[in-house]
């Protein structure tokens, strides 16, 4: 029981399934992305109930169970939910379009990275090297690498905080 | 060491998100992000940044300056087969 511990990489190989899953779901790619947010804190939340079988199809059932949850929550606030209303055409350019900038906007906070936490990040979140292995191509501590990796994500989640906000305002009109 | 357990830093989550936990220490920041609505928030919004960057792989290194850095240092680590050095980076996945 003990060791049905879900890892980073474990959910990461899960993601591109569930991210088609969740616009399966939503026909949506904003509201698809929220939900798989909130599907993913649940499965770390939840995890301990994860009985250590199949994972991708319990992170789908969890995924279901959520986005029910939220269609029942729109309902109680009365939220519309009725997207086909919305020109079909419209919609998809306007999540395509938020698609890019989300990623636009990842580019751009790296771009803007020090290049020390650029390369630490790659090495660790692109390569897939772990920390030992990090360091040690780079000549530097472990603990170096573990304080570049934290501020590098720091920045680049503040970054993208402020473009969010940025980006909502713009959006506003929705 | 066991009262350190609860000590949970900003560090352990990254180390989390980056599999690099086992055990005891694994289970204090399961624990830990579970009762905590911001760092939870957090932690899944950085499992999806490392998927964006690896989605956006190519468009990460057009920085050459970097590109030509993970190059050369992966292939130090490729030149230096001392423990099980599987191929890995940019040689294996291509550049699409």
């Amino acid at each position: 029981m003990t060791n049905n511990a879900i890892t980073a990489a474990d959910l990461n190989e899960c993601l591109p399934a569930l991210q088609r899953f969740a616009f399966t779901l939503t026909r949506n790619e904003d509201r698809a992305r929220d939900l798989v947010q909130d599907c993913l804190e649940r499965c770390l939340r939840k995890q301990h109930l994860f009985d250590g079988q199949n994972l991708r199809s319990w992170m789908f059932t969890v995924c279901r169970r959520v986005f029910l949850n939220q269609i029942r929550r729109d309902k109680v606030r009365g939220v519309a939910v009725e997207m086909d209303d919305a020109p079909q055409s419209k919609l998809s350019i306007d999540a395509a379009q938020e698609e890019k900038m989300h990623y636009q906007d990842v580019v751009e906070g790296f771009r803007d990275l020090p290049h020390n936490d650029k390369v630490v990040l790659s090495l660790v979140a692109i390569e897939g090297l772990k920390y030992e292995e990090a360091a040690e191509l780079l000549e530097v501590p472990v603990g170096t690498v573990r304080s570049r990796l934290s501020r590098a994500r720091t920045r680049l989640r503040e970054s993208l905080e402020a473009r969010d906000v940025e980006g909502t305002a713009i959006a506003a009109r929705v | 060491m066991a009262d350190k357990i609860h000590l949970i830093t900003e560090q352990d989550v990254h180390a989390y998100i980056d599999g690099e936990l086992t055990g005891d220490r694994r289970v204090a920041v399961e624990a830990f992000l579970a009762e905590r609505e911001v760092p939870l928030h957090r932690a899944a919004a950085y499992l999806r940044n490392n998927f964006d960057l690896r989605s956006l792989r190519d468009e990460v290194y057009q920085d050459e300056e970097l590109r030509s850095e993970i190059e050369r240092l992966l292939a130090r680590r490729r030149a230096a087969p001392d423990e099980e050095a599987e191929p890995q980076g940019l040689a294996r996945q291509g550049r699409q």
